[in-house]
């Protein structure tokens, strides 16, 4: 990387620490410090919901998604604008009204303190690993790409991060996530338009789609109905409903961004923000990768887009025969290229014979490419001993640091920092949060000045973010740990989402009711997951729904001694 | 209370902003909206797709 965008990225760095220091003004009590004394306004908190969803995994890997597999991956999403109209109903004006900091706060008033801090322990124990892994991920990433020290990357991204979420609270988490919404997207929307000035001549984006839909990437919607596939429109629509109404309504870190807002109305208009917006953005983040895809028919892309493991391989015993691949694949990308410029000349000449041809000449070398591009990452599993190895999430920092000209790359590796940073904060800020109201002042020092929860807020913090850094640090060692967290969100998520439902839903339900239903939910998802192959997605539906049954069964039985 | 951007305000608010209007329709915007989108995605798909 050139030092103009080095310098680049670390002006982002300090601008952004600055900026987050300097909101330390409002945050001189404990309200003001987790909850901005509720005065943000909606469009701050809406932007803040969305940069607290989007991860640096979520930016590097959904482009590298649409590189590999196409659109239909957004389809996850289908189910979040209802997801936020449902809650905006239900969810966000019970809990703001009560005036409570956690949701799990909430389920004390209803329930009783069991059931509050059993839920606050799963959100901690979950959200304190995965805060690791968001900060593990991209490193790994970034310090192959750049040629960067890993555990430097780590500290590069999480030291900035606890410094300034740590003095400034939720305020400066808030507003260095309002700036670092509009990097990312600047970010992401000037890459669009290199990519669209970087196709060769003659060759417009609707030609390159159009090659590009060829290999199926544009397809975007599947109606069939099959619990084992992951992005079908019934798995977005009705798992990814329960997924998002567990994440946005049960998760602390995005419970708290909407109880910071002003009023319940700009706690809903938040939300709105999200429903209105999110589908179109993430298409967009897909389309960049398919865009990815199509400059690389004119252009030749490497063999494998992880330079690390391209040169393990390269230096190891079987560098032969993988020399004999890059050679095969150099050749079937010429003869891809060549297809490829045959399908827009046909297309433009309006010939349907002719376009046919070509399309079917195209998809038998884009077949070939991908047969080799199999076999190259196998032999790197085998090489390296990385079994779970996948090229896609280099797809996109490869391109940006390849392909994009000086300047433009340090803005996109500082969009990267961005979108892992804002998520982090979030979660720091949001485990400080549970830790202290949930269990600190709740169990342990219940009688103490609000001076001096203010100070253990802003040490549980820093707390949070030494513990995410050495989590990260292990686990960009053992990748297999990374899959298992994050699996590990979607074995709770259900099941808190069910808790809520007893809460709000009905007035039979009792507090030994949702404690034993909490435990039958996680049981009942562990019990689907290991006996069967369903998505995950499902899993939220069964955990919800195995809570309220059990939940209101116990409740029959067992009346509340509240 | 109008309070300056990235300010808290000195006092915790009163009830009187914790406001609950109407919002059937932003609702129905957004599932408007959503069913529009998913049009557009499929249409975007068949054009490019087929």
């Amino acid at each position: 990387m050139h030092i103009v965008d080095w310098l680049i990225v670390a002006a982002y760095l300090v601008w952004i620490v600055y900026d987050g220091l300097r909101r330390t003004t409002g945050a001189s009590a404990v309200e003001g410090y987790f909850l901005a004394n509720r005065s943000l306004p909606w469009w701050a908190v809406g932007l803040t919901v969305m940069a607290t969803q989007m991860s640096a995994i979520t930016l590097v890997g959904t482009t590298g998604q649409g590189y590999a597999d196409g659109m239909r991956f957004v389809q996850f999403y289908f189910g979040l604008p209802l997801a936020m109209i449902i809650l905006s109903v239900t969810l966000v004006p019970f809990f703001y009204r009560a005036k409570v900091y956690t949701a799990y706060e909430y389920l004390e008033r209803r329930f009783d303190v069991r059931t509050r801090t059993l839920a606050s322990l799963l959100f901690l124990v979950s959200r304190g690993l995965q805060a690791g892994v968001i900060i593990a991920a991209p490193a790994v990433i970034l310090s192959i790409v750049l040629g960067f020290d890993l555990t430097l990357t780590i500290v590069a991204i999480g030291l900035p991060t606890t410094i300034y979420t740590m003095f400034g609270g939720v305020q400066a988490v808030t507003w260095t996530d309002v700036k670092q919404m509009v990097v990312i997207v600047a970010g992401m929307t000037a890459v669009v338009i290199a990519l669209v000035l970087g196709l060769p001549d003659g060759v417009g984006v609707g030609d390159a789609l159009s090659v590009a839909g060829i290999t199926g990437r544009l397809g975007t919607i599947d109606f069939r109905f099959d619990l084992n596939e992951t992005y079908t429109f019934w798995s977005g629509l009705l798992g990814g409903l329960f997924l998002m109404l567990g994440y946005f309504g049960c998760d602390q870190s995005q419970v708290q961004r909407y109880l910071t807002a002003k009023s319940v109305d700009a706690g809903r208009h938040s939300l709105m923000m999200s429903a209105f917006v999110k589908i179109p953005l993430q298409a967009l983040i897909l389309l960049t990768g398919i865009l990815v895809f199509a400059f690389y028919l004119f252009q030749t892309p490497p063999l494998l887009f992880n330079p690390v493991h391209d040169a393990d391989v390269r230096a190891s015993a079987r560098a032969s025969e993988y020399a004999e691949l890059d050679t095969a694949f150099q050749r079937v990308l010429e003869a891809r290229r060549t297809a490829a410029y045959e399908v827009v000349t046909a297309r433009q000449a309006g010939d349907p014979t002719a376009v046919s041809a070509a399309r079917a000449a195209f998809a038998e070398q884009q077949l070939d490419a991908d047969a080799i591009r199999e076999q190259a990452v196998s032999l790197v599993r085998k090489v390296t001993g990385d079994e779970a190895y996948t090229d896609v999430n280099y797809v996109f920092p490869t391109f940006v640091t390849t392909q994009l000209p000086i300047g433009l790359v340090g803005l996109i590796i500082a969009a990267i920092f961005a979108a892992a940073m804002s998520s982090i904060a979030a979660e720091l800020n949001s485990l400080s949060t549970a830790t202290v109201i949930d269990m600190y002042r709740r169990h342990i020092c219940t009688d103490a000045t609000d001076r001096h929860y203010l100070r253990v807020s802003k040490m549980v913090t820093g707390f949070w973010g030494v513990f995410a850094s050495i989590v990260a640090v292990y686990a960009a060692n053992l990748g297999s740990l990374i899959e298992v967290v994050n699996r590990f969100g979607s074995f709770f998520y259900g099941s808190l989402l069910g808790v809520f439902i007893l809460a709000v839903g009905t007035r039979r339900a009792t507090a030994p009711g949702a404690l034993w239903g909490l435990v039958g939910g996680m049981v009942a998802v562990t019990y689907v997951a290991s006996t069967s192959s369903i998505s995950f997605l499902w899993l939220n539906v069964v955990g919800a729904l195995a809570v309220f049954v059990v939940g209101m069964a116990v409740s029959l039985v067992w009346p509340s001694t509240k | 209370m109008s309070v300056p951007a990235g300010q808290a305000p000195d006092r915790q608010l009163t009830d009187s902003s914790d406001t609950d209007q109407p919002m059937a329709s932003i609702y129905v915007a957004v599932l408007v909206v959503e069913a529009i989108v998913l049009a557009a995605l499929w249409g975007f798909s068949q054009y490019f797709g087929a």
